[in-house]
């Protein structure tokens, strides 16, 4: 019924019975909740959804209350949020981790380090190039010149070196520019807003780069003749060679910035004219004059600024500096200028600093690079005179320094030593001792007393509104390009908001941090970086050639190797932090004990952290309620309440089916997937939901990718039946066709060996066999089988190209049974859909361990009988099934037992009138007494109004099969919703493969095979390793990796694995489900387009545009499928009628039955599997022990 | 003549067994026929051993702290007519049992427990009788709703509005459970009744069930009480035996049997949905509420759950009339309440009042006062969930509305008092260390905030607390009982906020001037040697562990603060109290 309600003042209707949080959220109101999961009871531990209710004094949890007519509910009042924030800073007052690791937090740019040096481990180079370029447009010059204080966070330099994390910036990003198309972001549509950037540097082109991504127009403005700024100006050569900066400056232009150069505001512009014709304008003008040394003797011929030395030096303008140069600061720029001189030529050049080496801020290599290439240091002086002789320098006078108490910054203050002073010779003094801006020509700006232009540091606005300033004209410490870059990066962002009409500043991400020591990371072991080619000093010295010659593939991907995976995995996933944002908490509020406690849990696929755990309990619940497995649990009490199994087991050792559920619902990383991928790493993956391949249930998975790497397989949740779940198959199996012994390339047996070939040879070679075969001998004796792992289409075309082409009508699948079920009732299919399992009074398993093989198809079963259906199984063993079983029966084998439940059933009066053959099969059944346990079931399964018999397909015998359904007709429980059978077939596709007709008997074919009237045989995805394929004259195989069956091949196809396909698979309640292509298989081919190249080279003329056309012209001809919807997974054969078969009559021409009567034989069969994926990970998970 | 022992937990503690059986050999070698009962607690606890001589005419003489050696003399003086005059009860004792009004207690240290037939000559089992063949499910209920009893378990929520609830759900499954998990420390109420009248706890959970529809009761009761648990079983065989548990109680439909649930001692286990989660086998944690108990409880059934006392008073209630029992007390508290009396008290023990009594004349009428005749500080009303009293409220009636008006709580008859030596910080980190140990560990604000304020407390104590920090606590405090699922966390900060309120300063002291008033906090505490008082007898230097004290040549003695720990010991074993704690 539906209901009003008030919501922050908004009228809603909701219907009676829902929680508040219910109907906020079927109206987007949303209420946040770190606990609460509509599967399962309210919990209620979080408080985060708390919700004032007029009328009431008390705070509600919304996830708790239902709704009432006329309530007012306010979600957002400061009481609430004081509420949330409170319960959010308690947790992360013990939540030990790092959401982000420290050298991301370290950057000023906030670069992605984990995530890019991770891709560049796992190959993924263009990649890493995307994800550095969300925050950095520049980096293959960065790469060169950043003084990487990532690398100084980098927790690797606790136990050896860090990560050489700016060379492998520098790495992918050279890979980058060496290709024509280097990565181009998208560009949205244009806005009409035009935004002026002063100054070309980094903060300039980087402020460009990302707000001409939203759509405004950019126009840059550089006083200097080139773009670069300090890139280009303040950095030398061997250190950045400029054609790299021009590459990436390039890529900018050629995104659309507009770049004006030459042009300085307040002489060739005015400032009043760019504001004026632009609705934005970004001031990153740098600091380009040399601050002076302010002593006796500066305006000497031969003092410069060090940057103004650079700087000529680049622009080629006449530098008279003399064959002894003293360059005075301990920065880069003075370290630039001693090597430039150095270089020029410079007989002697001499650093002058009045601290020590120590206290030095050039970068550590800057130093040692420049003593290597013979530059003498002089420290613990001061130059306090310049000394001239007409007007020229001839020396300096220096002052003695020694070090006293640390200042502001930490180093050590130098005061002069009273009367210790020295002079020394030289003929030019370089001062590179700091910078100021120069804002002269920005008119009505305010300027700090530093002489910088002032702004706030959070909106990067100016005192003139529309106009924004960072970089180093704002900063009067860190001056460093990455720092200008951040800046912009930052600012653009405000820009862009500003532009929007919303003008939102920057507001730093709150995340969880943890101190680590060295102890923490003893297990990785020790391993230095790759050594960096550099060029010799002796080399280097007569050469402005780059000293740092990059690292090899090899080199860079050992190197990336080593990072130690720092930050969370599940940070962008992970609610917490999310909130924590939402809220602006403070994680430092509430100090105290942190538990660490260190989880060790050798689960090759769930990962455990319990320090991450904030006890909402879901995985517990979860694994309780919804799998029914139990596998966690809350233990001890109070703070030190902790989530693990019971009695401390490893959680392999427990009933743990790893089905990944508990990773799925744990809103924090305290659960994660390991990811099985060669280096582990944080990515925004993209998500394609498509249909297992697993079993023939076909539950739907969300793939996650970055490009074609495969990170994880989550369970999604769009049919409803379904719940958002997976097996270990689907949740962990799903990378299984991955790995280095893929087959890529066609192999031909040559001298016994398979050799690879080309895809023309391999394709000939194989058509000219089978046509020589059949030129001989006829084209009976060819033959082919197809995988039920194969979607329709390939099916299809494979079915298509054996009859039309090869023209034999030996087609037929190695894992596919005839059925019985299809001798009585006239489908090989099951008559009704798992729904239906909810609504049953009984349910019958017989022949198969649901929980073990179709664990998802088990769940609903156990979800039936939680709800009150009765549950008999029938085995040739235990089951996971059986402890809920209110019978079961174990020792049966024979068949013998079906008879005897058929017998029971009609002594107890069934009789059936849309059947023939009953009067035979009583009087066959005549001699038969039902045990005890077989008339109990019988009198069950009648007296239930609705019941339902699942089987496994593969796992009982034929006959079997029959008798299941001669029960079903003659007690009249089929052909009505609630009523009838569910045969559970072996593979994802099954049923597709006998419904599009795949069904010459496979025993027939093989013992065609035995007796050599079948010579040739084209195998597509199957490895039927049980059975001896040695009097073949002819084999062909196309799978995914070197199978047995493919070892034994004369010609093997690489063939596409399931997430490499596309096209439909029908499951085993004949629902048409979509199978979506994720990724490309290497070898650019799919199944589908093999069989018609081999078709059409033994004269065929098949030509698709694409798997949906083959869909359309199977549907033409397998008139269950006629009308199939493409897009949609809801689909049920026959598409255009009820999903419950033989509501009509069965499907015989006079819509009756044909009982079946049977000879005595074994009940159960057993049945190897031919999809070699399955079987591999099922190999997999009994190496891990997990079966 | 008939001999009574108190052996309650307290008087077998106090060594009433060996008195008990001294008794028994005493009378048996004697060939006296004289009857001898054991008996429960009579709330005396400060008097126990308690024996009781009670002859044909009524009389009795009622011998307190008695030893077995004892025995045979009063044994003697009493069977030969001449009763002893040493260890007799003194008048102003029975004075204070004549201060009190017994309902719930009526039959401790009166009946013997694990005598039915006692119980029954004392009116057991009428009510129940009168209920079935005399009343109507609405009828019984009318007349709990006349006595307007309220929740003896602390919450004080009407009795009769519960069983309304339970007795209108329409489902053919219904349960009663006694709530016998009292864990509040220094409360030990129900123990007592458990252990001195479990027939009466049987009597109230049948009418109870009667009012409701309920067929099964289970009694909660913690694993800590053994005794109770053996009489409470005895009680129930013995029902059972003359079919007053089991189909047709008194030839009427009614068919009501009960258990005993064991708990395993977890505090919260006390809160309802906790208990109920408990009796399932599943891990003792609350659940939200709504669905309350009344209409899904125990096995998703409509459950009513009522403490010990309430059940207690409720055949008292049937027998005499709802009225009786309203014309008890206050307009809104009616009957009595018992109080667990403990602390700095002279005369600890249980004590069952009016409501309406003030707590003065509780603590200094009944309870004799303070000990060693100092002043009170303040009291301690319902434990960890509760809050103070300060002396200048003792004034405040038994009342749930006056008491809550304070910051305390009625609880469920824990009583606490406290003297000047009882540092209020100290006492309130006492009971935040009990309940952020006992939290279920659900709920955030539970689970992390009390741990949280417990580090506050911790740090307050020992002299590194920070301006701010007693802000922090309320904001804290206050966030803890807004956002808390259950009682326990609803409540937990009290005990912090009820002494902030009114100690305030004491809080101060300890943060700015690192001081404690009360001289509790170890931490805090400095050790000096008064020269003019010491006698240099040098138990202080050989006592102390540290070598923090040393003597000069003119046996000058010297604490010396950089090697001091602040154990105290130079102060306990300091002969003429010349050591000065500051």
């Amino acid at each position: 019924m539906d209901i009003r309600i008030n919501i922050n003042g908004r009228e809603v209707i909701a219907q009676d019975g829902m929680t508040i949080v219910d109907a906020a959220a079927a109206n987007n109101i949303d209420i946040p909740t770190l606990c609460h999961d509509d599967r399962l009871e309210t919990y209620g531990s979080c408080g985060l959804c708390v919700v004032e209710v007029e009328g009431n004094p008390k705070l509600l949890r919304a996830c708790a209350t239902k709704v009432q007519s006329g309530m007012i509910v306010k979600t957002k009042t400061e009481r609430v949020k004081k509420s949330r924030k409170l319960a959010l800073e308690l947790l992360l007052s013990d939540h030990a981790g790092d959401c982000r690791p420290p050298c991301i937090t370290a950057c000023p740019g906030n670069t992605d380090c984990q995530g890019y040096v991770g891709l560049i481990a796992n190959g993924k180079y263009e990649e890493a190039v995307k994800l550095i370029k969300e925050q950095l447009p520049l980096p293959a010059s960065i790469g060169r010149v950043c003084p990487h204080p990532c690398e100084s966070a980098c927790r690797r330099g606790l136990l050896d070196e860090p990560i050489s994390i700016a060379w492998l910036k520098r790495f992918v990003a050279d890979i980058d520019l060496k290709d024509d198309d280097a990565f181009l972001p998208d560009i949205r549509p244009a806005t009409g807003k035009r935004v002026a950037i002063i100054g070309g540097g980094p903060g300039g082109l980087t402020a460009a780069y990302y707000l001409i991504q939203e759509g405004h127009q950019v126009v840059i403005y550089e006083a200097m003749p080139k773009m670069g700024g300090m890139l280009r100006y303040g950095i030398p050569q061997y250190r950045l060679p400029k054609e790299v900066l021009d590459k990436e400056i390039g890529i900018i232009e050629k995104m659309g910035v507009k770049m004006l150069t030459g042009i300085k505001v307040g002489k060739d512009i005015e400032f009043k004219r760019i504001q004026s014709d632009f609705d934005a304008v970004y001031v990153s003008i740098g600091a380009w004059v040399s601050s002076g040394i302010n002593c006796p003797g500066e305006d000497l011929e031969g003092v410069m600024g060090g940057i103004n030395f650079l700087n000529k030096f680049v622009t080629n303008e006449p530098l008279k500096t003399g064959d002894r140069i003293a360059v005075v600061g301990g920065g880069n720029t003075a370290m630039d200028a001693c090597r430039t001189s150095i270089r020029l030529g410079a007989k002697e050049v001499t650093a002058i600093y009045r601290r020590t080496r120590e206290e030095m801020p050039a970068d550590e290599i800057e130093v040692i690079e420049a003593d290597e290439e013979g530059v003498n240091f002089k420290f613990l002086v001061n130059p306090i005179e310049i000394l001239g002789e007409d007007g020229k320098v001839c020396g300096v006078r220096l002052q003695k320094m020694e070090l006293g108490e640390p200042d502001a910054s930490g180093r050590r203050r130098p005061i002069p030593v009273e009367g210790a002073e020295e002079i020394i010779e030289v003929d030019s003094v370089v001062v590179a001792i700091g910078q100021d801006v120069d804002a002269s020509g920005f008119d009505g700006i305010d300027l700090t007393k530093w002489g910088m232009i002032e702004v706030d540091p959070n909106s990067f606005q100016t005192n003139i509104p529309g106009v924004f300033a960072g970089g180093d004209a704002v900063n009067s410490s860190n001056r460093v390009a990455i720092q200008s870059i951040g800046d912009a990066k930052k600012a653009a962002n405000v820009i862009n908001s500003y532009l929007n009409g919303e003008h939102v500043p920057y507001k730093k991400p709150i995340y969880s941090e943890q101190e680590k020591t060295v102890e923490d990371f003893i297990e990785f072991g020790r391993n230095n970086r790759p050594e960096m080619p550099h060029l010799s000093p002796s080399v280097r010295k007569k050469t402005f050639d780059e000293v740092v010659s990059g690292y090899s593939e090899e080199a860079a991907i050992a190197d990336a190797m080593r990072c130690l995976e720092c930050g969370c995995h599940d940070v962008f996933e992970c609610k917490l932090v999310a909130y924590a944002n939402e809220y602006d908490v403070a994680p430092k509020s509430f100090t105290g004990e942190i538990h660490e406690r260190k989880t060790e849990d050798k689960h090759p696929f769930i990962l455990r952290d319990v320090d991450k755990c904030i006890l909402c309990g879901l995985c517990v619940r979860t694994c309780e309620d919804i799998m029914g497995i139990g596998a966690l649990g809350l233990v001890d009490r109070g703070f030190d309440t902790i989530v693990k199994p019971g009695l401390d087991t490893p959680l392999k050792e427990t009933g743990c089916i790893s089905c990944g559920q508990c990773v799925s619902v744990c809103p924090t990383g305290a659960l994660q997937e390991r990811l099985m991928i060669n280096k582990p790493v944080p990515v925004k993956p993209a998500e394609t939901v498509t249909t297992c391949s697993f079993c023939s249930v076909g539950c739907t998975t969300n793939i996650n990718t970055v490009d074609d790497l495969l990170i994880r397989s989550t369970p999604a949740s769009t049919n409803a039946s379904e719940k958002g779940m997976l097996c270990v198959k689907g949740r962990f199996g799903f990378n299984i066709a991955q790995g280095p012994e893929r087959i890529t390339k066609p192999l031909i047996r040559k001298d016994n060996v398979l050799t690879e070939v080309s895809w023309d040879e391999a394709l000939l070679y194989t058509a000219k066999k089978s046509q020589a075969l059949s030129l001989l001998h006829g084209s009976d004796v060819l033959a082919i089988s197809i995988s039920d792992r194969y979607t329709n289409e390939e099916i299809y075309v494979a079915k298509k190209f054996g009859q039309s082409i090869l023209k034999t009508n030996n087609i037929t699948s190695f894992n596919s049974k005839a059925g019985g079920v299809i001798d009585v009732l006239g489908y090989d299919a099951s008559t009704n859909t798992f729904k239906e399992l909810m609504s049953t009074e009984t349910i019958i398993v017989v022949g198969t361990d649901l929980m073990r093989d179709h664990a998802i198809a088990g769940l609903k079963v156990r979800e039936a009988v939680k709800a009150g259906a009765k549950l008999i199984t029938i085995n040739s063993s235990e089951t996971g099934l059986d402890q809920m079983a209110h019978l079961k029966v174990n020792g049966e084998k024979d068949i013998n037992f079906l008879k005897e439940i058929q017998k029971a059933l009609i002594d107890l009066g069934c009789q059936p009138n849309n059947a023939h053959g009953f009067d035979e099969l009583k009087q066959e059944l005549e001699a038969i007494i039902p045990t005890e346990t077989a008339k109990e079931i019988a009198t069950i399964y009648k007296n239930s109004k609705k019941a339902i018999i699942v089987f496994g397909q593969n796992d009982i015998t034929e006959d079997a099969a029959r008798l299941i359904a001669n029960i079903s007709v003659i007690s009249g429980h089929v052909g009505k919703p609630h009523r009838g059978i569910i045969q559970i077939k072996p593979q994802n596709n099954s049923q597709g493969l006998r419904d599009i007709g795949i069904k010459k008997d496979i025993d027939t074919v093989k013992e065609q095979i035995k007796n050599s009237s079948i010579k040739g045989l084209l195998v597509f995805g199957e490895d039927v390793s049980n059975f001896d394929l040695s009097n073949l004259e002819f084999l062909m195989v196309q799978d995914v990796f070197l199978t047995e069956t493919a070892q034994l091949a004369d010609v093997v196809f690489p063939a596409a694995a399931p997430l490499e396909s596309r096209g439909t698979y029908t499951n085993t309640e004949r629902r048409i489900q979509q199978c979506k292509q994720v990724i490309k298989p290497e070898h650019q081919i799919e199944n589908w387009e093999l069989i018609v190249k081999l078709a059409n080279i033994l004269g065929g003329t098949m030509k698709y545009e694409n798997t949906e056309a083959i869909l359309s012209e199977l549907a033409l001809v397998h008139p269950e499928y006629f009308k199939v919807n493409k897009e949609a997974n809801t689909n049920i054969w026959p598409v255009t009628g009820s999903p419950v078969l033989y509501e009509e009559g069965f499907n015989f021409d006079d819509k009756k039955a044909r009982l079946a009567k049977v000879k005595n034989g074994p009940m159960f069969t057993e049945s190897q599997s031919t999809d070699n994926l399955t079987n591999r990970f099922i190999e997999k998970l009994i190496k891990e022990e997990l079966l | 003549m008939k001999i009574v022992v108190g052996l309650g937990s307290c008087g077998i503690a106090a060594g009433a067994q060996k008195v008990y059986d001294e008794i028994k050999n005493q009378l048996e070698a004697r060939g006296a026929n004289n009857q001898l009962e054991p008996v429960g607690c009579v709330g005396m606890c400060y008097l126990e051993p308690i024996i009781e001589f009670i002859d044909e005419d009524g009389k009795k003489y009622t011998y307190t702290k008695v030893t077995s050696d004892k025995v045979a003399d009063i044994l003697s003086g009493i069977l030969d007519g001449q009763p002893l005059e040493d260890n007799i009860i003194e008048s102003a004792e029975t004075n204070k049992l004549s201060k009190q009004k017994r309902i719930a207690l009526k039959n401790c240290g009166v009946i013997n427990p694990e005598n039915i037939h006692e119980y029954m000559e004392h009116n057991g089992y009428e009510a129940i009788k009168k209920c079935v063949q005399e009343m109507t499910q609405e009828e019984v209920i009318g007349e709990i709703k006349i006595s307007n009893i309220r929740g003896r378990g602390g919450a004080g929520f009407p009795t009769w509005f519960k069983w309304n609830v339970a007795m209108n759900n329409k489902n053919d499954q219904k349960y009663i459970v006694c709530n016998a998990d009292e864990g509040d420390p220094g409360a030990f109420m129900d123990r007592s009744i458990l252990e001195g009248d479990p027939h009466a706890i049987i009597e109230g959970m049948m009418i109870a069930g009667y009012a409701i529809g309920a067929q099964e009761g289970v009694v909660y009761v913690r694993a800590e009480y053994p005794l109770a648990i053996v009489r409470l079983q005895k009680a129930i065989d013995q029902a059972r035996e003359l079919k007053l548990l089991g189909s047709n109680v008194f030839d009427s439909n009614f068919r009501f049997d009960l258990k005993i649930k064991a708990g395993a001692g977890a505090f919260v286990c006390g809160e309802e949905t906790a208990l109920i989660a408990s009796i399932e086998g599943e891990r003792g944690m609350p659940r939200i509420k709504p669905p309350f108990p009344a209409e899904k409880g125990l096995w998703q059934k409509p459950t009513n759950i009522n403490n010990v006392e309430t059940l207690a008073n409720i055949p008292w209630i049937i027998n005499n009339g709802g009225k009786a029992f309203a014309d008890i007390g206050m307009a809104n508290s009616q009957g009595t309440k018992v109080f667990a009396l403990t602390g700095k008290i002279k005369d600890g023990g249980l004590v069952e009042v009016p409501m309406g009594t003030s707590l003065r004349e509780v603590i200094y009428e009944i309870g004799g006062g303070i000990r060693d005749n100092k002043e009170c500080k303040a009291v301690q009303l319902g434990g960890p969930s509760g809050g103070c009293v300060p002396k200048d409220l003792l004034d405040t009636l038994v009342d749930y509305e006056a008491i809550t008006k304070t910051g305390a709580i009625m609880g469920s008859g824990g009583m606490v008092v406290m003297d000047d030596t009882t540092c209020m910080v100290d006492m309130a980190k006492f009971f935040l260390d009990f309940t952020c140990k006992e939290s279920c560990g659900k709920c955030i604000h539970c689970r992390l905030g009390t741990k949280r304020m417990l580090e506050i407390l911790t740090r307050i104590t020992e002299g590194d607390g920070q301006p701010g920090d007693i802000e922090l606590l309320e904001d804290l405090g206050n966030g803890i009982k807004e956002g808390s699922l259950c009682g326990l966390g609803q409540t937990a900060p009290n005990p912090v906020l009820s002494t902030i309120k009114y100690f305030r300063e004491e809080y101060e002291k300890h943060i700015i001037d690192k001081t404690c008033p009360a001289k509790q906090c170890k931490a805090l505490l400095t050790y000096t040697i008064l020269q003019d008082k010491c006698i240099k007898c040098g138990k202080c230097l050989r006592n102390c562990s540290v070598e923090a004290i040393t003597k000069d040549d003119n046996k000058v003695f010297t604490i010396h603060k950089d090697k001091c720990i602040q154990c105290g010991v130079c102060f306990d074993v300091c002969p003429v109290e010349a050591v000065l704690v500051n």
